[in-house]
């Protein structure tokens, strides 16, 4: 029996990977060795947890670019689907998703200019800023309904948390934590305005996790939100190449004292996190 | 369907084949991306980008499978994003005290036959690991890799993949032994 303690060996004796001299020495000596063997068990016992992780599930669905994909019509596809066996029901949900995706295509197309890598994303919508919408028949200072926003929202991941520009005096933020971390925050370089301009606002909402994929303790992630922006009338207002900025427009027929209220909305369970509440917060804009 | 028929198919014009690789390994991918990287997000962007990856170049694979060849995309992404973060100078935003202790919800605990304690254990000493070993840890345990996958993915020799694989398993089991949860306590005799 060898002496020499066999732990350089536990690694290969699990994947069995041994030869077999190996194995039959790796075999004696733990049979001998009470060090070995306790060692041996707690090591098969932690790698076998180890292997008994749960395996995440992606949380967007993965998009190959439009412009990389081969022309044809949507008929020929639903017959290539069904030739790979995958039923009827499913080909109609299928369908219906592909409505989906062409409304998100049509969003996209509006509101981020970035060419074809915005059909990797899901398309940053400023949801009812457009002629006709629910939320601008609205009065001044209304909250637009939650409905109205769910129904037409549909807020961003972004890469990374960003922070206002230091220059934007006029601020306000709104932190939660009933449930999940949050903070939302919409932002403009001043409160006050005037007919006529285009104003930049800054929206951006973040959500903590204790992530159970993560190197430290606090906070192990944070998942950035872009918010949709809407206004109340009479402005409107357009999220900017899918960034956390918008443009807001003052009509140049606002008159002196008016006030536009500027809402940064996440809707609720947005970015896959199905407990995240909806998350709103307002910002008054004054016209000179 | 195997994958080299699929990839066969893909190759033949049948690009909604595709789907089936997707299908088939989004979910092994990006656990991949998000132990290493940590970040749900980051790791998306991770399997979105390998994906595409993966169906432009699939008439260039040769000499690996495609399981495989999914694997290098990913880990060479998974690099490109950690240097990137080492870089890139991140706003921070104020998380105060409102950290809750939430998992990923992405990562159910129903689907796992451990402990919600034992699977953050476990998430946190991997994250810990050097990446070298962890890419292989990952690869190999959670991923159900070979030998001699791994040497494909990591394009390195065999003994190299053994070397790294039992120091990071090492490494994991006595960190894991020495952390505070007391989940993994010691045996009574240890060498």
């Amino acid at each position: 029996v060898s002496a020499v303690h066999q732990t350089e060996r536990f690694s290969d004796a699990l994947d069995r990977a041994l030869t077999s001299s190996e194995q039959r020495e790796f075999d004696q000596h733990i049979s001998a060795c009470g060090e070995c063997a306790a060692a041996y068990s707690q090591y098969r016992e932690t790698i076998g947890k180890v292997r008994s992780l749960p395996m995440a599930k992606m949380p967007v669905p993965v998009r190959i670019p439009a412009d990389l994909l081969p022309r044809r019509s949507w008929t020929e596809g639903l017959r290539a689907y069904l030739r790979r066996g995958r039923g009827v029901p499913t080909a109609i949900a299928l369908v219906a998703a592909a409505g989906l995706l062409v409304v998100a295509s049509r969003q996209s197309t509006v509101n981020n200019s970035s060419g074809s890598e915005s059909a990797l994303r899901p398309a940053v919508v400023s949801p009812v800023s457009g002629a006709g919408s629910g939320a601008q028949a609205q009065a001044a200072g209304a909250a637009p309904k939650a409905a109205d926003i769910a129904a037409s929202c549909v807020a961003t991941l972004l890469p990374h948390p960003v922070a206002p520009p230091p220059s934007y005096g006029n601020v306000v933020t709104v932190r939660g934590s009933n449930g999940i971390a949050t903070q939302i925050t919409v932002a403009a370089p001043s409160s006050k305005v005037h007919a006529g301009d285009t104003v930049p606002v800054f929206a951006s909402a973040t959500v903590s996790l204790q992530s159970t994929g993560a190197r430290d303790s606090t906070p192990s992630a944070q998942i950035a939100i872009g918010p949709c922006v809407e206004t109340s009338t009479p402005a409107t207002a357009k999220t900017v190449d899918g960034s956390a900025l918008a443009d807001v427009s003052i009509p140049a027929s606002a008159h002196a004292g008016d006030k536009i209220v500027v809402y940064a909305t996440v809707p609720a369970g947005s970015g896959n996190l199905a407990t995240l509440p909806q998350l709103q917060v307002m910002l008054t804009l004054t016209v000179q | 369907m195997e994958d080299e028929a699929v990839v066969a198919a893909v190759r033949r014009g049948d690009h909604d084949a595709f789907s089936i690789l997707v299908d088939r390994y989004q979910d092994r991918l990006y656990t991949t991306a998000l132990r290493l990287l940590g970040s749900p997000v980051d790791a998306a962007d991770v399997v979105q980008d390998a994906f595409v990856r993966a169906y432009t170049h699939i008439d260039e694979i040769r000499g690996a499978t495609i399981r495989a060849w999914l694997y290098r995309v990913t880990t060479n992404c998974v690099r490109d994003v950690q240097r990137r973060n080492m870089r890139r100078a991140t706003v921070s935003i104020d998380a105060e005290d409102n950290v809750i202790d939430l998992p990923d919800p992405s990562l159910g605990p129903e689907q796992s036959a451990l402990s919600r304690e034992e699977v953050s254990a476990i998430g946190a000493a991997i994250g810990e690991l050097p990446a070298e070993f962890a890419e292989v840890v990952i690869m190999r345990d959670l991923n159900d890799l070979s030998y001699e996958e791994i040497s494909q993915v990591l394009s390195c020799p065999v003994g190299t993949v053994k070397s790294r694989l039992s120091r990071g398993r090492a490494q994991l089991v006595t960190r894991l032994r020495e952390s505070s949860t007391g989940l993994f306590s010691k045996s009574e005799e240890q060498l």
